[in-house]
């Protein structure tokens, strides 16, 4: 997987793309779109990685060509007093099993929510 | 609750006429409404141009909801996000407990003492001479996470988690009364303590953060389903297939990252919204507010649950009686009438009931600290009351009625002395037992801030009047004066 030029991201033909979405200080309230073509593998389920972080990470293989896409909803547990915490956050790492270029991107609560990721793929030969 | 003569509902007319018109914003108010916050977060990180990039990179530029909903904020849709959002509000305000009566304590804070909830780690609130300050729980919370976040810092190891959880269910207040130093105004001074009142939440899961909640959250991410996502993923093909696209979103990020002034980046952000729409279906712009709408329903659904689940409460309140100035010749100052300092512990058990219902029960008792001339004991009283609240959506045409059914058993055993005993706004001094029923529809009349209160009360006793027992009918109208400042 690499970068293109105008932002989307590249990757080839049957190439294993995997998803790791790490939610910090906040109930895990992300939420995957379906992909354009391919299927949502969950590798890893979600799960407690540290007393204030919960991970889940998906894959999916890149078809043949054209463009593959999908979202991420990703949203922040409010208290009684209508507040996120302080240090709440989302992490999404994607990377493909090609090349080591991983694309990581930081979601912290700025309403409205839920907050919206998108992420586009051409399939290049 | 006291009677009012018919002619109110004249004034009440005149007011709801004036007061109506409050709610009206304009488009660009409402757009900006929409806005704010990410603005205010890119302003925040103006100076740190890295940090400023990657909030617009990783975030701001790419999340196309808000900007969809900056153009329909006139949408039935569009206003239930913002408002399910608070965008219209300043997050911090308390939600006040509406239609209640007084006869029994509910248990909550904010709610049994009638104070704001700010998020300082103490409030200070004044009322004529008393000045009263109150630790906070979650500003507590809020204000030490924040100090530490400030220093580059983490309260993420267990033992400060658990420490934080620990502080969240204390909750202490000290009222002081100014005019009891003669001349000298408010010194904070022994003589001067009114009230010290301690409450420790036994029970309290209410916090929808709360661990114990993950399971909901779980269900709730099942429920709300990904129709959201899935058309945010299709708006983004969408949008990156037109060819304009990319320039204006390259120009925004420039403008952005160059901005020297605040103003440049709210200009910048408002025009990557207009220019938005342009990329925007109607048909995708409607089907992305149904979605959200929905997802924000089912959540909304979630907080409510979460917001009534039980709570039980113990709480300790030292009430002092004001000290009066002995004559010159006597030293030290002497209680009034000899009246001792009271303690009263109180457990409150608050939970949902049938229904929408709330039901909360609660039991006290109250001691004199010292036994003064002629008394038996130190044991003044003690109650047991309970109260159903029963929301009645749309009675009468009218939203958010609500009854209330209270009961209240009260033995005083002394004369209450320096603090008083209160029932239904009504001073008791004289000693034996007493039962108290109330029955109370109110009515507000839409969000007006004007509610009109039926109630049915009876009394064992009626201490202004005889010694028998009494039925007693009112009607009248309230006015909350906080729904017209909170605007």
């Amino acid at each position: 997987m690499k970068r293109q030029p105008d932002g989307d991201l590249q990757i080839a033909p049957g190439e294993v793309v995997t998803v790791t979405v790490t939610a910090s200080n906040t109930h895990y309230l992300t939420i995957f779109s379906d992909l354009q073509r391919a299927e949502w593998t969950i590798v890893e389920p979600v799960h407690q990685v540290s007393h204030v972080a919960v991970q889940e990470t998906r894959s999916f293989v890149a078809g043949a060509s054209g463009s593959e896409a999908f979202a991420l909803t990703l949203d922040f547990v409010r208290n009684q007093q209508g507040a996120t915490h302080p240090q709440a956050q989302y992490v999404i790492q994607v990377r493909g099993n090609r090349e080591p270029f991983t694309v990581t991107k930081q979601i912290v609560p700025i309403p409205p929510f839920p907050i919206g990721r998108p992420f586009l793929f051409e399939v290049v030969p | 609750m006291t009677s009012r003569t018919p002619i109110a509902l004249a004034v009440l007319t005149a007011t709801l006429a004036l007061a109506t018109p409050l709610q009206a914003q304009s488009d660009e108010e409402t757009r900006l409404a929409v806005l704010r916050p990410t603005i205010a977060a890119l302003q925040k990180v103006r100076a740190d141009k890295a940090v400023l990039q990657k909030l617009l990179d990783d975030q701001v530029l790419d999340n196309y909801a808000p900007l969809v909903l900056a153009a329909a904020t006139r949408t039935q849709n569009g206003r239930f996000i913002i408002e399910a959002n608070r965008l219209d509000k300043q997050v911090g305000a308390s939600s006040r407990g509406a239609g209640t009566t007084n006869l029994v304590s509910s248990g909550s804070v904010p709610r049994l003492l009638g104070f704001a909830v700010e998020t300082g780690a103490i409030t200070q609130t004044q009322s004529g001479t008393s000045v009263t300050f109150q630790t906070n729980p979650a500003g507590l919370v809020d204000a030490l996470t924040n100090g530490v976040a400030a220093l580059n810092s983490s309260l993420n190891d267990t033992a400060s988690q658990n420490t934080l959880n620990a502080l969240r269910r204390f909750n202490v207040s000290l009222t002081f009364d100014a005019n009891q130093d003669s001349d000298q105004g408010f010194t904070g001074s022994y003589r001067q303590l009114q009230q010290v009142s301690a409450q420790v939440y036994v029970y309290n899961h209410r916090d929808p953060t709360h661990p114990a909640w993950r399971t909901v959250w779980d269900a709730f991410r099942a429920q709300a389903g990904n129709g959201l996502a899935n058309i945010t993923a299709a708006l983004a093909l969408d949008v990156s297939k037109s060819p304009e696209f990319q320039p204006l979103r390259s120009s925004v990020r420039a403008r952005i990252l160059n901005a020297t002034t605040d103003e440049e980046i709210e200009r910048a952000l408002l025009d990557y919204a207009e220019g938005f729409e342009l990329f925007v279906s109607e048909q995708v712009s409607r089907r992305m507010l149904d979605e959200w709408a929905r997802y924000l329903r089912t959540q909304t659904d979630v907080y409510r649950t979460l917001a009534r689940s039980q709570i039980l409460t113990f709480e300790y309140q030292l009430d002092r009686p004001p000290v009066q100035d002995a004559p010159a010749e006597a030293s030290p100052p002497q209680a009034a009438a000899d009246a001792p300092d009271l303690s009263a512990f109180r457990l409150v058990w608050v939970r949902p009931f049938l229904g929408a219902s709330d039901m909360t029960v609660n039991a006290s008792v109250s001691l004199f600290n010292e036994k003064v001339t002629d008394m038996s004991r130190q044991l003044r009283d003690w109650q047991i009351g309970g109260k159903l609240d029963f929301p009645l959506n749309a009675v009468f045409g009218f939203s958010k009625a609500q009854f209330t059914v209270a009961a209240l058993y009260m033995r005083l055993r002394q004369s209450p002395l320096g603090v008083p005993v209160i029932v239904n706004g009504v001073p008791v001094d004289r000693t034996g037992s007493l039962g108290f029923f109330q029955a109370r529809l109110r009515i507000p009349l839409a969000d007006s801030g004007f509610s009109v209160p039926f109630s049915v009360t009876y009394a064992s006793r009626t201490e202004l009047i005889k010694d028998e027992s009494e039925f007693r009918g009112n009607v009248g109208f309230t006015l909350d004066l906080d729904k017209f400042v909170g605007r």
